[in-house]
């Protein structure tokens, strides 16, 4: 039953690569609004399933659905900002030059450049060489790429990576900030703090498998832990479990 | 649509213009001049014809390896930085590859006014300056944009960058050779050769008839006409390898 308010879903998506399974029918509903977290071991599939969702590779099987219809291209440069993991911007132009030619690109309002800078705490150092920059400026300013077209969907892979624990504050702050203002925002992340910090739900991957998606307390709940991580761990070994005694 | 192809272009532009291959070949190229002068000072008599050539060879050479090394690497470097993620959560793929080839032909066209202003400075000190030699250069611009196009099918083909680099070259190298070798060829080879060769030359870009550096540097310059029947080839084949890039990056997976 499709909910109402999911602004994505992913219907029995599936992705191999030569004779590996990268995904395995996957179905997921996001819900407009909300911040989902994607949690899952290395190789798990986090993303690829995110690089489906960018239309950067073709699910082998089933579909992407943005707000009820089949998610095109255009969706995706229109309303989607993105953030890979560990991406290296092109380092010789300011943030300032790279972002002023996305908006002279996209028809966008230059002014919004200087507030998004802001909100990532790059704007004293916008007009530096991005070579100069450190791997944590890099990543702020990729989160200053991804909410430059003022997205609606808001896609972040591992977007802490990097950065140290004030680095890292600031973008949670900013992404609860986000969220307050309505975004929704589909993330990745191994740190299972900042899933706890900002997240409405949460989504375990393993080996392809999507295992549990519902909220953290039901997570904690269904494997009497107090941790998200030892809730994890839980879930990951009965994962692994399940699949050698088949 | 065009905005966002222009912003790759520019963006393409930009980050080559400031890399440390375009600066290392500039610094080549004026130290190619210089052996250019000692050349001429060498040739008694013929020195200005001897500066007029190896100079617009230079130029070629330069430019060529700056072109096609710098589109090849920059494609896999977008690759494998992933910031190739990030633009096609910008602009469709269409709009990044004809972005790309457009901002590869803006350097090629920035170079050659560089290298241009050079040479001619290099020969007006020496009083070889003549004003044919800058046609001879539009010439080697028409060669050059077919060869940034057969880097790009190549990047986009190949997931290796040495093998789509040495591609690229080779295939330039070998059109270069391509009618001297037709000529060869034919003398002795069966009516079903000849077909064969002759299809495989026409298929191949037919550089050589672009090349007007010879006349050039003596001069003489072929009519209007030629002009505009080699500007139109050279277009016409740029776009069909743009077509076949595209139809190519459509297909691949990032």
């Amino acid at each position: 039953m499709e909910n109402e308010s999911s602004i994505l879903s992913f219907r029995n998506l599936s992705k191999s690569f030569a004779r590996t399974n990268a995904l395995e029918n996957i179905n997921l509903e996001i819900k407009k609004g909300e911040v989902f977290g994607l949690l899952g071991p290395n190789g798990a599939g986090k993303t690829t399933l995110i690089r489906c969702l960018i239309k950067l590779i073709n699910p082998t099987q089933g579909d992407i659905f943005y707000k009820d219809r089949l998610l095109l291209d255009k969706d995706v440069h229109e309303h989607f900002g993105f953030l890979p993991e560990n991406f290296q911007p092109p380092a010789n132009l300011s943030a300032q030059e790279f972002l002023e030619i996305l908006c002279w690109g996209l028809n966008l309002k230059t002014g919004y450049i200087d507030s998004c800078l802001k909100d990532v705490g790059l704007i004293n150092q916008k007009d530096k060489l991005i070579k100069a920059y450190s791997r944590g400026m890099i990543q702020r300013l990729g989160l200053a790429i991804a909410l430059l077209k003022q997205p609606q969907v808001i896609i972040l892979d591992e977007p802490t990576l990097g950065l140290d624990p004030i680095g890292q504050n600031q973008i949670l702050s900013l992404l609860i900030d986000l969220h307050s203002q309505g975004k929704t925002i589909f993330f990745s992340s191994h740190i299972f703090s900042q899933i706890e910090k900002v997240c409405n739900r949460i989504g375990i991957i393993h080996q392809g498998k999507l295992g549990f998606v519902g909220s953290i307390k039901d997570f904690l709940d269904k494997h009497h832990s107090p941790t998200l991580e030892e809730g994890f761990l839980k879930e990951v070994e009965a994962d692994d479990q399940k699949n050698t005694s088949r | 649509m065009i905005k966002k192809i222009l912003a790759v272009s520019f963006l393409n532009f930009k980050q080559g213009i400031r890399d440390k291959l375009f600066l290392s070949v500039v610094f080549f190229f004026v130290f190619f001049l210089a052996l250019c002068v000692l050349l001429g000072k060498l040739s008694v008599g013929e020195s200005e014809k001897v500066l007029r050539n190896a100079g617009l060879a230079g130029i070629e050479l330069s430019c060529l390896i700056l072109v096609v090394f710098s589109l090849v690497f920059s494609f896999y470097r977008e690759k494998e930085s992933r910031i190739l993620e990030i633009y096609l959560s910008y602009f469709s793929r269409s709009q990044y590859i004809s972005g790309k080839l457009i901002g590869y032909l803006l350097i090629c066209i920035f170079y050659l006014v560089l290298a241009a202003l050079g040479y001619s400075l290099i020969l007006f000190l020496y009083n070889g300056f003549i004003w044919q030699v800058t046609a001879g250069i539009y010439g080697l611009f028409l060669k050059l944009s077919i060869a940034i196009g057969f880097s790009l099918v190549f990047s986009c083909l190949f997931s290796s960058p040495t093998i789509a680099f040495l591609c690229s070259l080779f295939l330039y190298l070998t059109t270069e050779a391509a009618y001297p070798s037709l000529k060869i060829i034919l003398q002795g080879a069966n009516q079903f050769q000849i077909i064969i060769y002759k299809c495989l030359y026409y298929l191949l870009p037919n550089l050589d008839k672009l090349d007007i550096k010879s006349q050039a540097v003596y001069g003489e310059l072929p009519n209007l006409s030629f002009f505009i029947s080699a500007s139109f080839y050279g277009l016409g084949y740029c776009l069909f390898l743009w077509f076949i890039a595209r139809l190519i990056f459509l297909r691949k997976e990032y």
